[in-house]
Order: structure tokens, then C-alpha cells, then sequence
């Protein structure tokens, strides 16, 4: 957008926004002019097109990125998911909240019991602990453990726990916006959604990206058309949930079925929350072109 | 330098070439060699790595992996290595090694956290013996967490310690097959605490001491974060105990003197803690940039190694000053132990379980100067040879020339 030259000295306030206003105006006007002949030149000769995007490439932080050597790096022997991509274990999820949990976090648990497919919900009672919970989830066959994080009635924590020999992902939650919330939002059904897992690219990205993925089941029900998207931009990760219909040979259509929120990850550690293998701390974020996952 | 690792996610030894100042997330930057050998996969990973050199001068790499065996390597790996050597402890598959240690010319000494110590003689063993090997054995009241042993201080003695297993120190002595163990110094848990509780016990690190009386002197780290220095002419109860952190203490190493230790946590900290009290020490005020004498009253955390991003569960100490770390994080530092710097950082892509800081020949910044203008002087020296081939060739032709002239004008 091309920048309007603050030159306006007129004393009376509301002709001083009418001025600027017009002149705003003019120069969307002549940009938009200057566009659409652009278009026309380049519709006739395409290679201008691919001249101009070749060279005007937006300098963007992920652009700008610090080197990271184990991106370039293949993940070396096996891990805890081991079972699940290479035996095919089914996963087995128990999703549960935090101890006297209210509000909020039972609405986010009905929808994270609808977006896992085969998981089960258990309200948490007694005075177990998470460390005493996982291992009865693990006698029991489960292969993960959701903790649903509550506090002020709000969500703001994830806790993963893999099952049996962990890891333990901790995640704060925000942005947190259910179904009804979203305008136009759609309906899920109970078929098994394909999963999007993008951009995690270091060797904890991929840790990270192997626990979401596992689980879920391997063979997604096509006929269902929902997707769940976990997108990773500058360490946040995104989720989304839609539904797809193609309308014709090039085009798609999307509808949201939500709820929309955003995951960081804090802390991942060993076994059934044991040493820590990575932990966020606040100095991470001085750099802004140091990204972890 | 020259490490040997114990990959956790491959169970692979990997051995890693490199020079002081090296860091793999500089790209252009020089690169460490790294090579991986006898890979068994993660079921059988290496959980304690050691240096076994005979009697006669023979090198050898001793591993004791998780499937209970421990396995002994030719020095020098290559990717058909097999072991000359495999001891397999009975019933020791669910049972983690603790430690394992050479103690004199051909003696090993393994531990498992059941109390079991293996006294493997490596002069005796050679994987095409019939005979199966037994190795002389010793049981001690479990479960134990390590174990430590001093050949140079304390000859035949052996530390242990563990989850509710305080201090224990034993004398041994192997005759034929048989070891005898001798109880000879037990040490008594701290006295209660305000509220009159009982305080946990949980010995994670030992490391024995020189003292000038008759006795030992011995440093435990314990998993409550406790570091606690025993000296046994002065009681059973520790002479000194100090709540190093709020997190569970995993290793101990000697420092650069006996008033330092380097000890880590569970979470990411790699830190020096001194006993000196009364010390004066010398820091930098960040403000004037001048240098300023402090009186520290009290044993404390002196400084810090910073870096780690995961929790460091194997650290050494080397005799020139240096301090190399593996962890969780999957990374290898090495540091400079007076200034904790760090001098050189590498990716080695897997979680490392223990190190074995073979060559820990460090290069001073006059002998590398030296070095590099020896090189650069040879390039010189090979670039005018070059130039003066060239040169000679040219006036070769003038000659020619020169002489096809004067052949004519005659």
C-alpha cells in the first residue's frame, strides 16, 4: 500500500479527514488501476509474471531463519512411538481434566473426546496423581493420556503423556475458540479425520509431530472429508479442524468445524514426567529468528 | 579430542572426532567426524561406557548394554567390530547397570541396581574360549544407584550408595573366583528435620576424596538435591550438607581442585559448586567491567555451564581442565572448567546415556597459531612451485624461440 505524505496542515478537523480521505482514495484508486494492467501485461506474457514473483520475494522471520543442523538431519534409530509406526499399535486414548476441574475444560474435553477418534473421557476423582493415573492407564492398555489443564475456568494447559515409557508433552493452550463461536461452522461426524501435521522440521519438531500423530488411527476414513490441521509457525502450533468438498476439478471448498486453538510447547521430558529433554524458557523467545520445533 | 558415546536411540558406540571451537550450528563452519559402530538397536543400548587398558598396554572399550551383557570392543572400531568378548550377567535384563569401571591392569568392576558387582578380569576373556567365563561376584545390600572406587586413593575400597541405601564404603578382595566384601565405614542419615520428618535418602553420585588422616573423605550428590561431604574421622553423619536445588541431582565429577566439585540436575543445569568457606573470589562487576574482590561466606553454586537445554546425564572432567556433557538434549559440549565456557558444541543426533573422553590433548591458541602458519606457509611454498613450473615452461618456449631465431639468422 503506498504511504500517504502527512502534509495536511488544515486546522478544522473533519475537512482535514475528508482531504485525506479523497486522497487515500486516489491512491487505492491508481494502485488498483496500476494492478489490473499489470495482470493484462502479464495474462499476455506470463514470463513477466514469473520475473516479477522471482524477484520480488518477501524477506518473511521464517525466511530469515538461524541455521538449525538438525533439520537437515534424518532421525537416527527408534523412539517411544516405535510401536505405533512400525507394529501398527492402535492408539488408546484416555482424556481426563485437572484435579477439581469446572467450567470450561469439560466443554473442551467433549470436543477433544470428538476429535480423537476411539478416545474415552474419565472425570477425575480420588487423589491420584498424574504419574499414578498413567500408570493405571498403561496396566490398562491405553497408549496415551490427555490431562485437560484448567484454571479460572479457563483452558490453559495440555499435558501428553505416551504410554508406556512416555514421553510427557506439556503445552499452554490459548486462543481458545470453540464450534459456535465460528461463523458458518459445520458438524463433525465420527469418522476418522486425515491429519495435516506442518512444518515440524528440527528433531524435537519431529517428536512432537510423531505424538500427534500417533494418535490418531493410520487409516483415515476418506468418505468423512474432515481434516485436522496442527500447523507450526514460529514454534506456535496451530489447530484447525474443517471439512472439504470438491467442487469441481480445481476448486475446493472448506467449511471449519472447529475449535480453533493454539498449542506452545513448555516442556517435554522422559518417561512419565521424568529428566527433562527440553523446556522453554523466556530467553528462547529474545531471538526471534530461533524457532525449536 | 577423541570421544567415544553410548547412543541411546541406536545402541550404537559412536566415536567423535573433533578440535576445540568447533560448533555444528555453524554451517559453513568445520565439522566434527562422527562414525557409529555395533548399532543393536535401542532394546539393547549401551548404558555405561569404559576404558579397559591391560597389563601389556592393549586397549579395549568395555559396554554394558540393557539386555544385561557387557560386551568388550577392540580399542580401534571399525563397522565389522565384533566383541571379543560378551558376558552375559544372569537375570540382569531388567535390571539397569549402575556403573562400570576399570579398577587396575585387567580388573573391570560392573554394578547393577540390585547390588550385584562383577569383577571381570579382561586378560582372562576371548570369545573363543569354550569355557564359560565366571566372573567373580560380590552382593551387597540394594538397590544401589552408583558406585565409585578410587585405585590411586583408596586401593580395594568401593563406595556404593542408593534410593534409602546411605553411604557404605567396603573393602574387596578377589582371591581365585571368590571376592570377599567388607563392610568398613556405614554412614547414619542426617538428623530430622524442623518438623522432626525423617530426610530421604537418595545417594545418585559418589566421589572419593584425598585426606591427609586416617579415614575417607567422600562427596555423595543425592537425588533430593542434596551434596554432602563425608569425612569418616569425623562421624557417621556427613560434615557438611547443603541443599544444592530444588531438583534431583544426577551426576558428580571432580573439579579443577579438591574444593570443587561439577555436579548436574534432572532439569538442564551443569554447575560448580565450592566447599571453600571464607574464599575470596574475584568478579567482574558487568557494569565498570572491573574486577572485584568478594568475601563468599558459605559453600555454594560458584557458576554455571550454560547451554544445555535438556537434563546432562553423563558428565567427565579431565585432568587439562576440560568438561564434556551428553544428555537428553543430544548434544555434546565441551567446556573450559576455570572459565565455564563453551568451547566446542556438537549434534551427535541420538540421546547419549555415557562418555569416554579418550584423546583429551588440548591445543593451546599459540601451538594452533603455530600450526596454522606452518600450513600456510607449505600452501605458499607449494603455490610457487607452481608459479615457477609455469614460469619455466614459459621460458623454455622463449628459448625455443630464441634459438629457432638464431638458427635462422644464421
Amino acid at each position: 500500500m503506498g504511504t500517504v505524505k502527512r502534509d495536511i496542515r488544515i486546522a478544522n478537523k473533519e475537512k482535514r479527514k475528508k482531504v485525506f480521505a479523497e486522497m487515500k482514495h486516489k491512491l487505492n484508486k491508481e494502485r488498483h488501476e496500476m494492478r489490473r494492467e499489470r495482470a493484462k501485461e502479464e495474462a499476455k506474457n506470463p514470463e513477466l509474471k514469473e520475473k516479477r514473483l522471482a524477484e520480488n520475494v518477501p524477506d518473511t522471520i521464517e525466511a530469515k531463519r538461524v541455521y538449525d543442523e538438525t533439520i537437515a538431519q534424518e532421525m537416527e534409530g527408534e523412539d517411544e512411538f516405535k510401536e505405533y509406526f512400525e507394529e501398527g499399535k492402535p492408539p488408546k486414548v484416555l482424556i481426563t481434566t485437572s484435579k477439581r476441574a469446572r467450567g470450561q475444560a469439560y466443554d473442551f474435553a467433549d470436543l477433544l473426546y470428538d476429535i480423537i477418534p476411539g478416545s474415552e473421557f474419565k472425570k477425575r476423582v480420588g487423589d491420584f496423581t498424574m504419574t499414578q493415573i498413567a500408570k493405571m492407564c498403561a496396566e490398562r492398555d491405553y497408549t496415551d493420556l490427555v490431562v485437560i489443564n484448567e484454571d479460572k475456568k479457563k483452558v490453559n494447559g495440555l499435558t501428553f503423556i505416551h504410554l508406556p515409557e512416555g514421553p510427557t508433552m506439556y503445552f499452554s493452550v490459548s486462543s481458545l475458540k470453540m464450534p459456535k463461536e465460528i461463523k458458518g461452522h459445520g458438524r463433525s461426524t465420527t469418522h476418522i479425520p486425515e491429519l495435516i501435521l506442518n512444518n515440524f522440521s528440527t528433531r524435537l519438531g519431529k517428536t512432537v509431530g510423531r505424538l500427534f500423530q500417533s494418535m490418531f488411527p493410520q487409516q483415515p476414513e476418506f468418505v468423512g472429508r474432515q481434516v485436522v490441521t496442527l500447523h507450526n509457525q514460529r514454534d506456535w502450533i496451530f489447530f484447525r479442524r474443517h471439512r472439504y468438498v470438491f467442487k469441481n476439478e480445481e476448486r475446493v471448498g472448506l467449511q471449519e468445524l472447529g475449535p480453533q486453538f493454539t498449542l506452545r510447547l513448555r516442556r517435554l521430558q522422559r518417561g512419565i514426567r521424568g529428566e527433562v529433554e527440553w523446556e522453554h524458557r523466556s530467553a528462547m523467545d529474545k531471538d526471534k529468528k530461533k524457532f525449536h520445533l | 579430542m577423541k570421544i567415544f558415546l553410548a547412543a541411546e536411540d541406536t545402541g550404537a558406540i559412536k566415536e567423535v572426532v573433533f578440535d576445540e571451537g568447533m560448533d555444528t550450528s555453524v554451517q559453513d563452519g568445520p565439522q566434527p567426524l562422527i562414525t557409529s559402530f555395533a548399532a543393536l538397536g535401542k532394546l539393547k543400548h549401551i548404558q555405561k561406557l569404559a576404558l579397559v587398558t591391560t597389563s601389556k598396554g592393549t586397549k579395549y572399550i568395555a559396554a554394558a548394554r540393557k539386555n544385561g551383557t557387557i560386551e568388550v570392543y577392540p580399542y580401534l572400531l571399525t563397522e565389522e567390530s565384533t566383541p571379543i568378548f560378551v558376558y552375559s550377567a544372569e537375570g540382569a535384563e531388567k535390571c539397569p547397570w549402575i556403573g562400570l569401571t576399570q579398577y587396575d591392569d585387567n580388573t573391570v568392576v560392573a554394578g547393577l541396581e540390585d547390588g550385584r558387582l562383577f569383577f571381570l578380569d579382561v586378560s582372562k576373556v576371548t570369545i573363543e574360549s569354550d569355557k564359560p567365563y565366571d566372573a567373580p561376584t560380590a552382593s551387597v545390600k540394594g538397590p544401589l544407584a552408583c558406585f565409585a572406587l578410587d585405585r590411586e586413593l583408596y586401593p580395594g575400597k568401593i563406595a556404593v550408595g542408593g534410593k534409602e541405601r546411605d553411604l557404605e564404603v567396603f573393602g574387596w578382595a578377589v582371591k581365585g573366583d571368590e571376592v570377599t566384601v567388607r563392610s568398613e565405614f556405614q554412614a547414619r542419615n542426617v538428623k530430622s528435620n524442623e518438623i522432626d520428618m525423617r530426610v530421604p535418602v537418595w545417594i545418585s553420585g559418589i566421589l572419593f576424596q584425598a585426606s591427609d588422616k586416617d579415614g575417607f573423605r567422600v562427596i555423595t550428590a543425592t537425588r533430593h538435591g542434596q551434596i554432602r561431604v563425608y569425612e569418616t574421622w569425623h562421624g557417621k553423619r556427613p560434615k557438611w550438607d547443603f541443599k544444592v536445588t530444588k531438583d534431583p541431582l544426577r551426576t558428580l565429577a571432580p573439579g579443577m581442585d579438591a574444593s570443587n566439585v561439577v555436579s548436574s540436575d534432572a532439569h538442564s543445569s551443569t554447575f560448580k559448586f565450592n566447599f571453600a568457606d571464607n574464599e575470596k573470589i574475584v568478579l567482574k562487576n558487568k557494569d565498570n567491567n572491573q574486577n572485584k574482590e568478594h568475601n563468599r561466606k558459605s559453600p555454594c553454586v560458584v557458576e554455571k555451564f550454560p547451554g544445555s537445554l535438556g537434563a546432562v546425564l553423563h558428565l567427565v572432567t579431565t585432568d587439562n581442565g576440560l568438561l564434556a556433557t551428553v544428555g537428553l538434549d543430544r548434544y555434546l559440549r565441551i567446556f573450559d572448567l576455570e572459565t565455564t565456557e563453551c568451547t566446542a558444541k556438537m549434534f551427535v543426533g541420538t540421546q547419549v546415556s555415557s562418555l569416554l573422553f579418550v584423546d583429551t590433548e588440548r591445543k593451546t591458541a599459540q601451538e594452533k597459531h603455530v600450526e596454522e602458519t606452518a600450513e600456510k606457509e607449505d600452501d605458499e611454498l607449494w603455490n610457487d612451485l607452481d608459479k615457477v613450473e609455469k614460469k619455466s615452461n614459459k621460458r623454455r618456449v622463449a628459448g625455443n624461440d630464441e634459438g629457432k631465431k638464431k638458427l635462422k639468422s644464421a
